[in-house]
């Protein structure tokens, strides 16, 4: 049996049964690029289980309802010339929304932050997830759990944490309080805690790191990454200031390795976030001290489907050099070279955009 | 304690007790492998499964396995004599032979000790004079506990940056805070340190006595955990309930438009683990059938859009597995003026009431025959029956005069 566990909360879309199964995959990817686990990179959940934890099925159960009822209504006063009053068209924009994106994103955000009945059910359900496998642990062992959560998530993770650290259920005490129930890591990524925050205020939660005789703080080691290009984490920014770093991390990443710098796994590809991420969640190294420092000195900004990024910025440097030579007093000798020049910095321009392009398109797709 | 009736036993349950620590430390003097070492031990991680530190032997004699702790114990938990649990455990650890590093042993049992007083004082605080009887002493007893900083998980090690580390430098410590100030690191004990040059660690606390520390820690979290295990179960039962009923009020409830859930959310007074039980209908569009009740022999079924104006269904049942309910309707027909009339609502897919349209054009629509009304509660019913309802729908239609 794996001696810790990982809770891994989704963030918005739609996440059916075996959505963590991306999530795994890419975790098993980046501890395969360590000494501790190349040769074995599916060895990591022999110390360590994978617990998904979902909420998505209250907020697709909902939505469904909705496009059926508005679809179904609006189709029969179609068909009923009697009930023109009635706004079919409303109705059939409310259910026929772009279905790729408001229905599955964007409304799971605004049922989450708007509408109470969705935001306290997704918390009883992600509580009870969560405390029934703790429960199956030898002693509840909170302090062997780490919780990974991503986007909207990392608001419903925030919200549930909270409210179950400080609920009394009736009684005098707290029994899932911090002092009991202690996890050892939780990690953010896109953090929206702040941004959806509503009765539980991101920065006087006890979702924060702290040592075991905190009464603020649930867990030993606290997490927080956003991408500097990610918009989500542009507007009510999670930056909590005066939390000691002995035990909170609040930081940012720049990479690039494709067009959704949103993406949970696109974060997780980060050494900078996966090393202390899986190395708190199993409890202990996966590299050599040496081997981490190289490993997050050595990643390149733009990887992936954006490798050639850097390439296209040096021939675009190269470009705009050339045409700097040119003035007013430039004779004919000087311009014909500089066009010379463009041109042939231009053909070599050429495919690499035109590979970026296709790579991109593909990656969207 | 629990004595066996074997007096060899008893005798190699002592030994083990008093003389396998010391086996330990000198097995460690001997061995003084603390520097230069390029991998943690076990003991170092945060785990507490401690599958990797023991053989099956060792587990099975060894009295600090939290296993035995509790068998040796057992008198005392089923007394709910936690306080004398503790302090045999205490009393256990002041014998304990460390013939180096007396220091590190004294700060452990110093803080050890603090806990079981916070104990006692806590259970004065709360007023449990005795041993604990009742769920609500317990949860009393726990809220003292909480407000002395005293949990289940007091005396483990946890995981602490160093000033100046990275994200990834982390250690494992014992007692980053006190118990009077979490953020005053004055007591905390450092386990080891990484030279990060030549990729080794030194072991601060040598590993016999690190193991030995985990296992007295654990062995105070084993009895802890022992006395809140009522309190959380409970717990655990409320949120397990709260759930189920959230599911039958959101899934498998009467459905509830956008506006009707933000009202709702509004109106009742509920929370995460006690969900609400009642539930508004408004401006509530459903779709059905209505059948005139003029005669038997010409009974004509008509498609309907049924607008609920204003009503109410209440959940009973533990998991609010049930539902009843009623609302006023405004019933919308092709061939006839609008109808008013009301709808019931019980359990599950359907509903059924009673509306009157004026067929005379009298102005009073109640001198005329009364239409029975039956709708299906949409979503649920296609989610349910699905390609079933879409055929006999078909068939209905059909049926329907042109």
């Amino acid at each position: 049996m794996a001696g810790s566990l990982l809770f891994v909360v989704h963030g918005m879309g739609v996440h059916a049964p075996g959505w963590e199964a991306e999530v795994r995959t890419k975790l098993e990817e980046v501890a395969g690029r360590y000494s501790g686990h190349a040769a074995n990179p599916a060895g990591l959940w022999n110390d360590l289980e994978l617990v998904p934890v979902g909420y998505d099925d209250i907020l697709s159960d909902a939505i469904d309802r909705w496009r059926t009822n508005a679809g179904g209504i609006a189709d029969f006063a179609r068909r009923n010339a009697q009930l023109e009053g009635l706004d079919a068209d409303f109705l059939e924009k409310f259910a026929n929304e772009d279905p790729n994106f408001f229905w599955t994103h964007v409304c799971d955000v605004l049922l989450y932050r708007f509408f109470e009945l969705y935001r306290k059910a997704i918390r009883a359900r992600v509580a009870k997830q969560i405390v029934d496998r703790v429960r199956q642990l030898p002693n509840d062992a909170f302090d062997d759990c780490s919780v990974l959560a991503h986007s909207l998530g990392t608001a419903v993770t925030h919200d549930t944490l909270h409210l179950l650290a400080t609920s009394t259920f009736g009684g005098a005490s707290k029994p899932y309080g911090v002092l009991n129930s202690r996890f050892r890591a939780i990690v953010m990524l896109a953090n929206t805690s702040r941004v959806l925050q509503t009765e539980f205020k991101a920065y006087d939660s006890v979702v924060r790191g702290g040592s075991r005789t905190s009464k603020v703080s649930n867990c030993s080691q606290f997490m927080s990454w956003r991408h500097e290009w990610d918009p989500i984490c542009l507007v009510r920014r999670f930056a909590p200031d005066k939390w000691p770093t002995t035990f909170n991390w609040i930081d940012s990443v720049s990479h690039f390795r494709e067009a959704n710098v949103h993406g949970f796994t696109h974060y997780l590809d980060n050494p900078r976030i996966h090393i202390p991420l899986l190395e708190l969640a199993l409890g202990k190294a996966i590299a050599k001290p040496s081997e981490r420092i190289d490993k997050v000195d050595k990643y390149e900004k733009f990887g992936g489907r954006l490798r050639k990024v850097p390439e296209i910025e040096a021939l675009v440097a190269k470009i705009f050099a050339e045409i700097a030579r040119l003035n007013e007093n430039s004779d004919w000798a000087t311009l014909l070279d500089v066009l010379r020049k463009l041109k042939a910095l231009i053909e070599q321009l050429k495919p690499l955009i035109a590979q970026l392009k296709a790579e991109l398109a593909a990656d969207i797709a | 304690m629990v004595e066996s009736r074997f007096p060899f036993v008893r005798a190699a349950r002592r030994c083990c007790v008093f003389l396998l620590p010391l086996f330990w430390l000198l097995a460690s003097v001997v061995s003084a492998q603390n520097t230069g070492l390029k991998e943690l031990p076990p003991e170092y991680q945060p785990n507490s499964d401690y599958e990797s530190w023991f053989t099956d032997l060792e587990k099975s004699v060894d009295e600090r396995w939290p296993d035995r702790v509790l068998e040796r114990y057992a008198e005392e938990l089923a007394r709910k004599d936690y306080l004398g649990a503790l302090r045999g455990l205490a009393d256990e650890f002041r014998i304990a032979p460390w013939p180096t590093h007396g220091d590190l042993k004294a700060r452990f049992q110093t803080r050890m000790d603090r806990v079981i007083d916070e104990f006692e004082k806590a259970r004065a605080e709360a007023g449990v004079d005795g041993k604990l009887e009742t769920r609500e002493q317990r949860d009393a007893l726990l809220a003292a506990l909480n407000d002395r900083r005293v949990g289940t998980q007091s005396l483990l090690p946890e995981m602490a940056r160093p000033a100046g580390g990275g994200a990834a430098d982390l250690e494992l410590v014992f007692f980053a805070g006190t118990l009077d100030d979490p953020d005053d690191p004055s007591e905390m004990i450092r386990t080891y340190q990484v030279d990060t040059s030549n990729d080794t660690f030194e072991l601060l606390v040598p590993r016999d006595l690190m193991r030995d520390l985990r296992l007295r820690a654990e062995g105070v979290r084993a009895v802890l955990q022992h006395f809140v295990e009522p309190v959380q179960s409970a717990a655990f039962e409320t949120i397990r309930l709260a759930d189920a009923q959230w599911t039958n009020y959101l899934k498998n409830g009467y459905s509830q438009y956008p506006w009707e859930a933000l009202i709702n959310g509004k109106l009742w007074t509920f929370s995460e683990f006690d969900p609400p039980n009642q539930q508004l209908i408004l401006l509530h569009p459903t779709i059905g059938f209505e059948a005139s009740t003029g005669s038997l022999d010409h009974l004509v079924a008509d498609e309907v859009i049924n607008v609920e104006l204003l009503g109410y269904v209440g959940y009973y049942g533990d998991e609010y597995e049930h539902f009843f309910g009623g609302s006023i309707a405004a019933s919308l027909r092709n061939d006839v003026d609008p109808g008013i009339g009301f709808v019931l609502h019980w359990n599950k897919s359907f509903s059924a009431g009673v509306s009157w349209h004026d067929l005379d054009d009298d102005g009073d629509p109640f001198d005329d025959e009364p239409a029975v009304y039956m709708s299906f509660d949409l979503f649920r019913y296609v989610q349910t029956e699905g390609p079933a309802f879409k055929s006999k729908y078909d068939r209905v239609r059909a049926l329907m005069p042109k």
